[in-house]
């Protein structure tokens, strides 16, 4: 056999090599080998990154309003304590909002690790978690607008998507 | 010789491609870790142990 022959026949050994991976991916894929706790960690790790920036935001706005507050009543005593409780209680609700959006997404990545451990995907259960992290993160941003923040960043499409996969439309 | 080469060769390029997609596990608990990371990070604002409350009570406290 030629150099030329030899050659010839190891870019078709590698061609297909190459097709049995893409067949061999492709079967993985479809028979969720990895893939859906992959996506379900993955969107998660994209909601929290919305929640967290969003909370930051808030958390700015909340200092400022303490913080002027605070240049309102500078004297320690109960008036200047009852200023800042009443500018506090402003905060509450977007502040339970995000604790709330917190331990949802806490209950997503349990839900997403329990299927990495081996048991199956427990999708109804993910599902309604995936759509109360949406559910609760709408309740945030209407918060915080109704305190002036409205700039908040929206749920990426691949938690969206994550909803679509699952089967919730 | 040269064809074994080239197919050990193929096979040392697509062989841990195959072991991640199939064994799934350590490219699961990298993203699982990553995610757990950054939830990590998100405090809780809110009740007895939030950075709020106790926010809230340093400023009645502090001038």
């Amino acid at each position: 056999m030629t150099r030329v022959e030899q050659a010839i026949d190891a870019a078709d050994v590698s061609l297909r090599m190459l097709a049995w991976a893409a067949i061999l991916g492709s079967i993985a894929y479809l028979t969720g080998c990895g893939s859906a706790v992959q996506a379900s960690a993955r969107a998660c790790s994209a909601a929290t990154l919305v929640v967290s920036t969003a909370g930051g935001a808030v958390d700015e706005a909340r200092d400022a309003a303490l913080d002027a507050v605070e240049e309102a009543h500078p004297q320690i005593g109960p008036e200047r304590s009852a200023a800042l409780d009443a500018e506090d209680a402003k905060w509450r609700p977007v502040g339970v909002a995000l604790d709330m959006t917190r331990a949802a997404l806490r209950g997503w990545l349990d839900a997403t690790t329990i299927a990495a451990a081996g048991a199956d995907l427990d999708v109804p259960r993910l599902l309604r978690i995936v759509r109360d992290v949406l559910r609760l993160y709408e309740s945030i941003v209407t918060a915080a607008e109704e305190l002036g923040i409205d700039d908040l960043p929206s749920m990426p499409q691949e938690v969206r998507d994550l909803v679509v996969a699952l089967g919730g439309g | 010789m040269e064809i074994v080469l080239k197919v050990l060769e193929v096979l040392a390029a697509v062989a841990p491609g195959f072991l991640a997609l199939f064994s799934g596990k350590e490219t699961d608990a990298e993203a699982i870790a990553h995610a757990r990371e950054l939830l990590d990070k998100v405090p809780i604002r809110v009740g007895p142990d939030g950075v709020w409350t106790a926010d809230l009570e340093r400023r009645k406290r502090e001038p």
